[in-house]
């Protein structure tokens, strides 16, 4: 047999021994499990109230010793709990000649008797309030504010609350020759989720 | 030679068995089989929230399980409320179909009509986002919303057979402008109307000074 043919077979054959062992290395049996559809949404922190944009309250002559009371209704339509917390803005001017009290409740019938009407409203602790004392003294953040329902709120919870107003009584002579002015200040819930 | 004709034979059987069931394999992924036997008709149930400015009655669960009609045939799943304005002032009406469990975006067809107006026409999908304000409802005014439900024509089975969707419709009252309002919102110096339901995690009313000394209590 020539060196040539001789070179070619063991070539051939070292090949074909590579390749059939290459086969063995590469061959598997193989398996697969896929998890499809995945997606992720938050919820949400929503919270409103039916005054249309029109405020609880807005006394003109007030004298001494005079209540006014209004109601609001608020709801919650979020997705997730939360805790909700009742403040005042930090505009109030003389918020010492005023007395402010907030109580929370249930029902109000808005459809029959429109906001601000407290027809219906029933406290949920006679005698108890969110809050009783001047108006300066009403809080004015969130961390500082009254929980305006004592618990979590959950979506399509809805809360009743009455404000009572009252120019508070002072004596003192010749101090009301001028109108006391609280000037414009806003109430505001706000839901935050833990 | 009878016993291997006869072990022939159960070879030959038992592939023809296999054959069979390798042919069926494709067809496999048939629609879920209604208890009759029939395929199972698409359903959605519809969940209605009460909102701050517009009373909805009922709430909760308001539609279960309401099952559709073949594609193309009338009397679809419908809802009927009642939403009444419970704010002092006119409100147009905005409403939003929150999806729960979306399984027939894209064969459904929705149709919601109230307060004089049509708050939404067409695919169910796309209703999670809120609608435009329509329609007027002035303070303590009633009207009965109706949402009608059906599939689109020329459906494939496989698009709706034997699936659930879930909606939650909710509403929000969008208060009408007058026009001195439009006016001061619109001036720079002017300050936000509070008191307007919040769309986001908060809600304020205002309380107006007493400007005028002398007048009297409204």
């Amino acid at each position: 047999m020539p060196r040539t043919r001789k070179l070619l077979l063991t070539t051939l054959v070292v090949g074909a021994t590579s390749a059939v062992a290459g086969l063995g290395v590469f061959a598997a049996f193989t398996a697969q499990t896929t998890n499809t559809g995945n997606q992720i949404a938050s919820g949400t922190v929503a919270i409103g109230q039916n005054s249309g944009g029109v405020a609880i309250y807005n006394v003109t002559n007030g004298g001494p010793g005079q209540t006014t009371q209004r109601c609001i209704r608020v709801t919650y339509t979020g997705t997730l709990p939360a805790t909700v917390k009742l403040f005042r803005s930090n505009t109030v001017t003389q918020g010492t000649a005023f007395n402010l009290q907030v109580e929370r409740g249930s029902g109000l019938n808005p459809t029959t008797n429109p906001y601000p009407s407290c027809t219906g409203f029933t406290p949920d602790s006679p005698g108890g309030s969110l809050y009783n004392g001047t108006l300066i003294g009403f809080p004015t953040s969130y961390l500082a504010g009254p929980d305006a329902k004592g618990a979590a709120w959950a979506q399509g919870d809805t809360v009743d609350y009455r404000f009572t107003i009252t120019v508070i009584d002072d004596p003192t002579p010749n101090t009301h020759d001028t109108v006391i002015q609280s000037g414009s200040h806003a109430f505001t819930w706000e839901a935050r989720n833990n | 030679m009878g016993g291997t004709q006869q072990l022939a034979r159960l070879a030959g059987g038992l592939a023809g068995l296999g054959l069979a069931f390798a042919a069926a394999a494709p067809f496999s992924g048939v629609p879920p089989q209604g208890v009759s036997g029939k395929p199972a008709p698409a359903q959605v149930e519809v969940r209605a929230l009460a909102s701050p400015e517009l009373e909805v009655n009922p709430v909760g669960t308001v539609l279960a399980s309401a099952e559709f009609p073949p594609p193309g045939e009338r009397g679809g799943p419908a809802v009927k409320l009642t939403l009444v304005n419970q704010t002092p002032v006119p409100q147009r009406i905005s409403m939003r179909m929150a999806p729960i469990a979306s399984a027939l975006d894209d064969a459904v067809l929705v149709r919601a009509s109230g307060a004089g107006a049509v708050l939404l026409d067409g695919p169910l999908k796309g209703t999670g986002a809120w609608s435009l304000p329509a329609g007027v409802l002035s303070s303590g005014e009633s009207t009965t919303l109706r949402v009608r439900f059906k599939l689109k024509k020329g459906l494939s089975g496989d698009a709706y057979r034997g699936r659930i969707d879930i909606r939650q419709l909710e509403f929000k009252g969008v208060p009408i402008q007058t026009p001195a309002e439009e006016e001061e919102s619109e001036s720079p110096a002017a300050t936000t109307p509070a008191g307007a339901g919040s769309p986001g995690g908060n809600a304020s009313a205002a309380v107006l000074p007493a400007t005028t000394p002398g007048s009297t209590t409204p």
